[in-house]
Order: C-alpha cells, then sequence, then structure tokens
C-alpha cells in the first residue's frame, strides 16, 4: 500500500498519487499559516533581533518547513529553508544578530516560498530556482561556527548562553521538562495503514515545537515497515506535556506514552533533586547547565533505544499513565487535546450548507406559520363540542319523538325504519366526532414537533453560522507587511498598532474586505501621514501611526482605520469638486465639513497631486465604498484636520441572516435592518408640520424629515391603492426613524409586524437591483417580502427633496 | 434564433399561449414550467410591466405581465390567466400571460421569417410566424423578449412599432 506514497524523492509533485494530494492540500494550508507567522516574526526581529520569542518561532516555522518541503518530495525548496534554518539557527544561538538588511532578504525568500505555494495551488510543481537567493544569504554569513552537533541544538536554543534572560526562567512552568530529552513513546492502533507516513508526520509536528533527536524505529527505515505498532522517540523541547501530547496526537494513535527526562533519569536524580535542579539553572551561569547536557544526552538516546522502560518517570512528572498506558486513561489525558483540533473544509461547500440552513429556518417558519393559522380550527371548546353538542341534541330530540309515536302507534314498522335510519346517521356523526378528537390530539402534537423543529433548526442554523467565523487577525497582521513595504518606499516611518485580532467575522467577509482596508491604509500612508519632516515640524512624532482596530458592536463588527496624519483637507476637496463641475461654488460653500469630507466617496474623485502606483487614481475610495456596502456594511469618514483622519467600516456579523424589523404598508410587507431603526415612534398629527411641504416631525425637539412608503418610492401600481386612512388625521401615526451614515430619516407605516430573522436574497440574481431596496425574503406564508436599503433610501430621500425643491424655483 | 430554426430538420416545438385575441408560442426548451400564478409582492422603482417578485419554490424570481409589456389594456387575473417560467442565462423570470392553449409542433418549413421591417425595427424578439389552422401565430424569442436589459426597448417597440400590433392583424 505504501510503497508508492512514502518514497517522497520519487515523488516529483506533479505527478501526485491520490494519497499524497490530500496531504498536498494540508500542505499548501499549512506553509501559507507558516510563512505569515514567519513574516511576522521577522518584522518583529527587526525592530528587537534579540526577542528570543521571535526568534524561536521563526527557526521553528523554516525548521518546519523544511520537513515538510521533504516530506512532499520538494528538494530544492527544502534544501533551501534549510539553508534559511541554518541562518536562522545563528541567530537563535546567539553568534550572529539579523539585520535589517538580512531581514529584507529573508522576507524575499518568504516571497519565494509564497510563489513555490501559489505555482503549486495553481497545480504547477516547478520548485523555481532559489540558488540567487541562497548565494545572496550566504555572502551574508561571514564565516559562522556553525556546529554540526545537532544534540547541542535543543538545549542551546532553550536558553542562549549570550541572553542575559534565560527563556527557561520566564516560563517557570516548562522547567520540569528543561534538563533534558522527553522519551515518547506512540502507539498506533492495530493494522493501522499508511503507520510509517503517521510516524513521519509525528516527527514533523514534533519538530515544530523542539528537537527529535532519536527515533526507534529510525524515521529513514521507517518506509519498510508496514504495520508499524510502535514508535518511539526523543524530543528535546521546553514545552509542556500536554502540548506535546497534542502536537504528538494525530489520527491513528492509539496511546501516547511520555516517559520523564531521560538524561535526568539517566543520573539517577531523586525526584527533589529534579525539581531543584531548575532552581539551579536559574542561578548558575548558564555554561553549567548546557555542559553537563552535551554529554548526558547522548547515553540517554542509547537507553531509549535498548531498554525503553528503564527511565521510570520521575515523580516531578507524576503521570501514571505511562505506566499503565490504559486507552480510558490516555483517553481523559488527551480530552483537551481536541479543543484546537480542526478541519479544513471549502468554503464553497459551507455555503451550500449555509444556504440549505437558510431554507430550512425559512420552511420551519412556513410550518410554524400553518400550524398557527390551523390552530383556531382545533381548539377544544369551539368546533369539536359544537358537533358533541349538536348530536346530543340531536339524539334527545330523536327519543322524544320516539316516545310520541310509541304511544300512537300508528305505522311502527316504517317508523321504526326511519329511526334506525336516523340513528345509523348518529353514530356515524359521533364517528366523525371522534376522528376529529384523534385529529386534534394529532395537532397538538404536531405543534410540539414544529416547536421541537424549530429549536433544532435555530440551533442549527446557529452552528453553521459559526463554522463560517474566523478571527480578523491574520487579515489585519497581512497589513504589517504591507506598511513596511510601502512606507520604506515613500520615505515615511509608519508603526501599525493592531488591536482586536480576536473578533470574529463571516469568512466571506474577511475574504472581502482585504482590498479595501488595504487601499484605506495604503491611502493613509500615501496621503494622511506627512514626511518625517513635516511631522516634527508640527511637534508630531516622527514616526507616524496607523492603527486598525476590530470589535464587536451588537450586532455588528466595526472596523477602524486610524492614521494621525494630516486630516483631509476641505480646502482641497472643495477646489477640486468645483474643478471637477461636480458642485458649484455657491453649492460648497454651503456645504458643512463633514459634507465636503464625504465627496471623497465620490467616483473619479483623488485630491492626490503626484498621481503614485500606490493610490491616486481616483478610483479607489467609491469602490473601498462599493465593496463595503456589497457586503451590507458602511463606511463612514471622520477628518479632524492636523490630527488624522479614521475610517470606520461597519459591518453585519454575517450576511446570511439579518435580524430586520418587519412592517405593513399598503404596497405590502417590508423588511428594515434592526441596525438601520433608530427609535420607532408614535406621533400625534400636531407634531407634524409641513415645511415649504416637506413633511417634518419634532421628536423630543430634533426635526426630522417625513416620508412614506408612497412618496418615497414610485409605485407604477399605486393607482389601486385606497385613500381610506386621509380621514384619520385623529389617529397617531407610528414612524420609524431610519438612520445611516449619520442621518435620520422618518418612515410612515401604516403597522408594525414585529422582529424576524430573515434570510436575505437578492434581487438581482434573477432581475435587476432596485435602488432603495438591498434584497427580499420568503415570509413564512410563502409571500415575498422586500427589504429596505436604510442609506439609500435616506439618499433618495434626500435627491427627491432637492428635486422637489428645484422645481418649485 | 431563427436561423437555427430554420436550420433544423424536424419540427420543433412550441408552447402557445394567448394575449388578447392573438395567439403567440415560445419555444418548448426555454420554459422551465407552467404555474398558476402565486401571491405577487409588488415593487417599487419598476416600469409598470413588472408586477412584482414571486417566490418559486425558494426562489424570488421577477414576474412580468406580458399584456402591459406589449401595451395592451390590462385585464384582471382569472382561471386561466397563467405563470409562465422561463430561463433567460442564468436568471429565472416568470411572465404572466392570458392563457396557455397547448404543445404546438411546427415544421421549420412552416415557419416564415419576420418580415424585413419588423427586423429593422430592432424587434429582435420576433422570432417568426407560423401559420396553422387556428390561425397565425407569432413566435417569440425569450432571451429577446425577457432579458431584463431589453424589455423596455420591447415596451417601447411594442408601443410605436406598428409591424406586430395583434389589433390590426388578426
Amino acid at each position: 500500500m505504501g510503497s508508492d506514497t512514502n518514497n517522497p524523492a520519487n515523488e516529483s509533485g506533479s505527478s501526485s498519487s491520490d494519497d499524497l494530494s490530500e496531504y498536498m492540500q494540508v500542505f499548501l494550508d499549512e506553509s501559507a499559516e507558516e510563512l505569515d507567522s514567519l513574516v511576522e516574526a521577522i518584522l518583529l526581529l527587526e525592530d528587537d533581533p534579540q526577542n528570543a520569542d521571535a526568534l524561536n518561532k521563526s527557526f521553528r516555522m523554516l525548521h518546519s518547513l523544511k520537513g515538510s518541503c521533504g516530506m512532499m518530495g520538494f528538494e530544492v525548496v527544502g534544501d533551501f529553508a534549510h539553508t534559511l534554518e541554518d541562518r536562522f539557527e545563528n541567530y537563535r544561538s546567539g553568534k550572529d544578530l539579523l539585520d535589517r538588511d538580512t531581514a529584507t532578504l529573508v522576507l524575499k525568500c518568504v516571497d519565494y516560498f509564497r510563489a513555490f505555494i501559489d505555482r503549486l495551488r495553481k497545480g504547477n510543481a516547478s520548485e523555481g530556482d532559489p540558488s540567487e537567493l541562497k548565494q545572496q544569504l550566504e555572502s551574508r554569513s561571514e564565516k559562522t561556527l556553525f556546529i554540526p552537533e545537532r544534540l547541542l541544538r535543543g538545549p542551546v536554543a532553550v536558553s542562549p548562553p549570550t541572553h542575559s534572560i534565560p527563556v527557561a526562567v520566564s516560563k517557570p512552568v516548562a522547567v520540569p521538562t528543561l534538563s533534558g530529552g522527553i522519551l515518547i513513546k506512540i502507539k498506533f492502533k492495530p493494522g493501522l495503514q499508511l503507520a510509517d507516513l503517521k510516524a513521519r508526520l509525528i516527527v514533523s509536528r514534533l519538530s515544530s515545537i523542539g528537537e527529535v533527536v532519536e527515533c526507534e524505529p529510525k524515521i529513514e527505515d521507517v518506509r519498510s515497515f508496514d504495520d508499524l505498532p510502535l514508535f518511539s522517540l526523543t524530543l528535546l523541547t521546553d514545552r509542556k506535556l500536554d502540548e506535546i501530547r497534542k502536537f504528538a496526537h494525530v489520527d491513528g494513535v492509539e496511546s501516547i506514552e511520555m516517559g520523564g527526562q531521560v538524561a535526568s533519569a539517566e543520573s539517577t536524580a531523586p525526584a527533589t533533586e529534579v525539581l531543584a535542579t531548575p532552581v539551579k539553572h536559574e542561578s548558575t551561569p548558564d555554561t553549567v547547565s548546557v555542559k553537563p547536557l552535551k554529554e548526558e544526552t547522548k547515553p540517554s538516546s542509547d537507553s531509549a533505544e535498548g531498554t525503553p522502560q528503564s527511565p521510570l518517570p520521575p515523580a516531578s512528572i507524576s503521570k501514571p499513565v505511562a505506566k499503565t498506558t490504559s486507552p480510558a486513561v490516555s483517553e481523559t489525558a488527551d480530552a483537551k487535546a481536541p479543543v484546537n483540533e480542526t478541519l479544513r473544509i471549502d468554503i464553497e461547500r459551507l455555503d451550500r450548507l449555509m444556504n440549505l440552513t437558510g431554507e430550512l429556518v425559512v420552511t420551519n417558519a412556513r410550518f410554524a406559520q400553518i400550524t398557527a393559522d390551523m390552530s383556531p380550527v382545533f381548539r377544544r371548546n369551539s368546533v369539536f363540542n359544537k358537533s358533541k353538542d349538536v348530536t346530543d341534541r340531536l339524539r334527545q330530540r330523536l327519543e322524544l319523538v320516539r316516545q310520541h309515536m310509541s304511544s300512537s302507534k300508528f305505522a311502527e314498522e316504517s317508523w321504526n325504519s326511519i329511526f334506525h335510519g336516523l340513528e345509523d346517521e348518529l353514530e356515524g356523526l359521533d364517528q366523525q366526532t371522534a376522528m376529529f378528537n384523534e385529529g386534534h390530539r394529532h395537532f397538538l402534537q404536531i405543534t410540539e414537533a414544529v416547536d421541537q423543529l424549530t429549536r433544532v433548526s435555530k440551533n442549527l442554523q446557529r452552528g453553521v453560522l459559526n463554522t463560517r467565523m474566523v478571527p480578523v487577525g491574520p487579515l489585519l497582521n497581512r497589513f504589517k507587511r504591507v506598511i513596511r513595504d510601502i512606507s520604506v518606499e515613500r520615505g515615511k516611518r509608519v508603526q501599525l498598532l493592531v488591536h482586536g485580532e480576536n473578533t470574529e467575522l463571516d469568512r466571506r467577509m474577511i475574504d472581502s474586505l482585504g482590498d479595501p482596508l488595504l487601499h484605506l491604509v495604503r491611502n493613509s500612508i500615501d496621503h494622511g501621514l506627512e514626511s518625517p519632516e513635516q511631522r516634527v515640524a508640527c511637534g508630531k512624532p516622527e514616526v507616524g501611526t496607523i492603527s486598525i482596530e476590530a470589535s464587536h458592536r451588537g450586532n455588528n463588527v466595526l472596523i477602524t482605520v486610524r492614521d494621525d496624519g494630516g486630516g483631509i483637507s476641505s480646502e482641497k476637496i472643495r477646489a477640486r469638486v468645483v474643478s471637477r463641475g461636480i458642485a458649484t461654488e455657491s453649492q460648497v460653500r454651503e456645504m458643512s465639513e463633514q459634507q465636503i469630507v464625504d465627496y471623497i466617496w465620490h467616483p473619479g474623485f483623488s485630491t492626490a497631486e503626484q498621481v503614485t502606483d500606490i493610490s491616486g487614481r481616483g478610483v479607489g475610495m467609491d469602490i473601498v465604498r462599493s465593496t463595503i456596502t456589497s457586503l451590507s456594511g458602511t463606511i463612514d469618514v471622520v477628518s479632524i484636520p492636523g490630527q488624522g483622519t479614521t475610517f470606520t467600516i461597519r459591518l453585519p456579523l454575517t450576511l446570511a441572516i439579518i435580524r430586520s424589523l418587519l412592517i405593513r404598508n399598503r404596497n405590502g410587507h417590508f423588511s428594515i435592518p434592526i441596525d438601520d431603526v433608530r427609535e420607532i415612534v408614535s406621533i400625534s398629527p400636531d407634531q407634524i408640520h409641513a415645511v415649504h411641504r416637506h413633511l417634518t416631525i419634532d421628536v423630543r425637539g430634533e426635526l426630522i424629515s417625513l416620508v412614506t412608503m408612497e412618496n418615497i418610492f414610485d409605485w407604477n401600481v399605486s393607482a389601486e391603492s385606497d385613500l381610506k386612512d386621509g380621514n384619520a388625521s385623529s389617529r397617531n401615526i407610528n414612524v420609524v426613524l431610519l438612520y445611516s451614515r449619520g442621518r435620520t430619516l422618518g418612515l410612515r407605516v401604516d403597522s408594525l409586524v414585529g422582529r424576524a430573522d430573515i434570510v436575505i436574497k437578492s434581487l438581482s440574481e434573477n432581475f435587476v437591483a432596485i435602488r432603495g431596496l438591498s434584497g427580499a425574503s420568503i415570509m413564512g406564508d410563502g409571500t415575498v417580502c422586500l427589504m429596505l436599503d436604510c442609506a439609500s433610501l435616506i439618499e433618495l430621500a434626500s435627491e427627491r427633496a432637492v428635486a422637489h425643491g428645484a422645481g418649485r424655483r | 434564433m431563427s436561423e437555427s430554426m430554420a436550420q433544423a430538420r424536424s419540427s420543433m416545438q412550441f408552447v402557445g399561449f394567448r394575449l388578447a385575441d392573438q395567439m403567440y408560442a415560445f419555444r418548448i426548451e426555454g420554459i422551465q414550467e407552467i404555474v398558476i400564478p402565486d401571491r405577487v409582492t409588488q415593487m417599487p422603482q419598476v416600469p409598470d410591466y413588472v408586477e412584482g417578485v414571486s417566490n418559486l419554490r425558494g426562489t424570488i424570481i421577477p414576474i412580468i405581465n406580458l399584456r402591459r409589456l406589449f401595451d395592451l389594456e390590462s385585464k384582471p387575473k382569472d382561471d386561466e390567466t397563467r405563470t409562465i417560467v422561463v430561463n433567460v442565462g442564468p436568471r429565472t423570470i416568470g411572465c404572466t400571460v392570458d392563457a396557455v392553449t397547448q404543445v404546438i409542433k411546427i415544421a421549420p418549413e412552416s415557419i416564415q421569417s419576420a418580415p424585413d421591417i419588423v427586423k429593422a425595427d430592432g424587434a429582435a424578439y420576433i422570432a417568426g410566424f407560423a401559420k396553422l389552422e387556428s390561425g397565425l401565430v407569432i413566435l417569440l424569442d425569450i432571451g429577446e423578449l425577457l432579458d431584463p436589459a431589453k424589455l423596455d426597448q420591447v415596451r417601447e417597440l411594442a408601443r410605436h412599432g406598428v409591424s406586430i400590433n395583434p389589433t390590426t392583424s388578426p
């Protein structure tokens, strides 16, 4: 089975077998993630070349990249990763410091890896030629004291001798595992296929958290084992046992046994002394802790090979699991592990699932509606009892007639037959009543089942929704690199602050947000932030700050992009608006600052005096806005001259379901997203004022213009609408205050129906998009309900007001 | 489409329907289904020939009133009124007609291409004419007729074009 898959050297990638292509997806995704973390670590190192965490991290990433490339058979790439890894080994051990130029070079190397991964995704397995980069790298590395002793690496990395604070001290919890390797024995499920590949996978995973110094059987020979029941290795790491377990636990592993520190056990130190060692380690010079390790780890690996049982777990680890290895116990020990287990799923599949769930919810609502409609029919005291009464009364009357007849003795036989017939009929009626009763019982069951279905489908919907939610962190962190590149290019000094990386958002939105955010960030660097000289002259810090922040606000996610630059120049915008003929000089004069600033969203508008390749083509901001709008979000800008500009993007948590307010008008039902509803007010007629024929309402002193569905929209079919409420002037009217982009509009509605979660469907899918409507949904009774798009509704209203005003002039 | 019709050898199937007193027909391939009109939700900001939107088993489709599209006098719905659901590219669109009569088989040779004057008008939605025992049938090209981008043009032609006014050439 394994012979064609487990010889990576024979796999050129292009001819990868099915088994391998399964791993290929994992390889691609994991490598992409590793490269992202690598970039992050390198950027950290640029500012703080001695950051031990970042050094370890970048080393680990390169190491694991090397490992996985090797496993997939990409030798050139793997070899190149190895070169880089060696280089980082020097940084990590403190022999060398990562300088800025080299960091730039390393980032270029990352680009090479990325290009390779991208090519692979497209099915092109060419590994490219990294020799030039490799040469550059090597020319940078002056003669380095590379120590080939593999065993030295782990411990050295853990406590770099040149660093004043060893990592170990900052993580006291990890100390017990520090002083030596951990013997890990992995038992595979009997008859597990591809166990050899699993073993490699485990080695590769463990390599990402430490150094695998010894394997039994040797990983190179593992290929020849088709059945590999037991596999043991020794790991040098600073991680906690739980964590190691998590990394070692892959599918097919039956149990994991973790022996204690082989090295310490070998020195026959009693448990108390093992505990004492770290304390010593802290106080004694580093050389002491490094030296003995060099000697001790070696025999330890021998012992691991020969007598794996001999090193007794020291008391400090106190894991009976190691001895007993009963599956139940290891099961509970692993109970924590699945928390971080993930499964990669094609987003298309999730989309389909989401749509189906949406349909389910809609169908469910329909069921609920039908049962609600049926309930009056089945109400016990009405129909059922009535029919029973009728039969009872009939029977009494019949009895009366019978008594009268029997006394008269007139044509008894013929009367009898009539009575029998009547009685039969009554019997039938009784049966009907019983059946009806039965139906009533079933109906109650249906009602109950529908309730249950409602609960389940709601939960299902929530569950499916959650599968699509991912943190925005990776998206925001992507900009670190972008900012670094652009600021270098533009000669500006910029720092990026990112907050709220754990805020979760629908994956679809994350995908579409990249470009708009990138544009905003570029814009901020290009137009927002001043040059260092200008900044100093203004009394600002030389380094400009761009902060991206994500946070939850109710049913929304807010993303703000803020810079501390010069703000948007309203004078420039005014001039541009006039020169482009977008508005006249006099119109511009009357506008507020905010109105002026809002012109940046106007298509074809750009204030950049010099068109750069980054921004300034004047196609950006309106596209940014339309992208956000297509995500059912809004974007606003606030600019304070001299202090900076803030863009606020408001997005719904998910595109799939919109919480909304249902209203009814003469033209039918409409839904309004709850987030756009500021307030619902009941207004008495004397609170309505006509200002130049525009209706205006007074809400606690605030004047808000009032529109109706009839005068804001063109209804071609409104000819049949009745005017019956024309005389209802004495009654209060319901007004929904819509709020969007800082503006409020009152919408008169005939009646408020209630709240509903709505699965929104596009109108343009089968027809055309309609201004003022964001889509439609199917209601419980199967009719279509239109959803109002408040932002464009408010725009429509003000345009109508302007047109109306112009017409009167 | 008329070209492909002319090339087809065997007789082609059409679904015939009636508007006012005129018979029309769509090619059967373009028709998804024929349904009894469901509740239609009115839509704002659309021309009067768009009745609104309707729910077709979970899909929201627009409903075009062919009478109004052809600028004919409107008529209340009755038992015979049907909605023909057609596919126009990726879109699913419904259109209401007075009645769906029958499936008609027409041999290609009995199809007359539209008169040049009609074509010159740009009325590409008329694919041809066929004379049957029951009278003249106007064959319509679904894609040209009901494409949302072309509806306005169709309406304009129907309103001002003289060539195919059914009241003048029954």
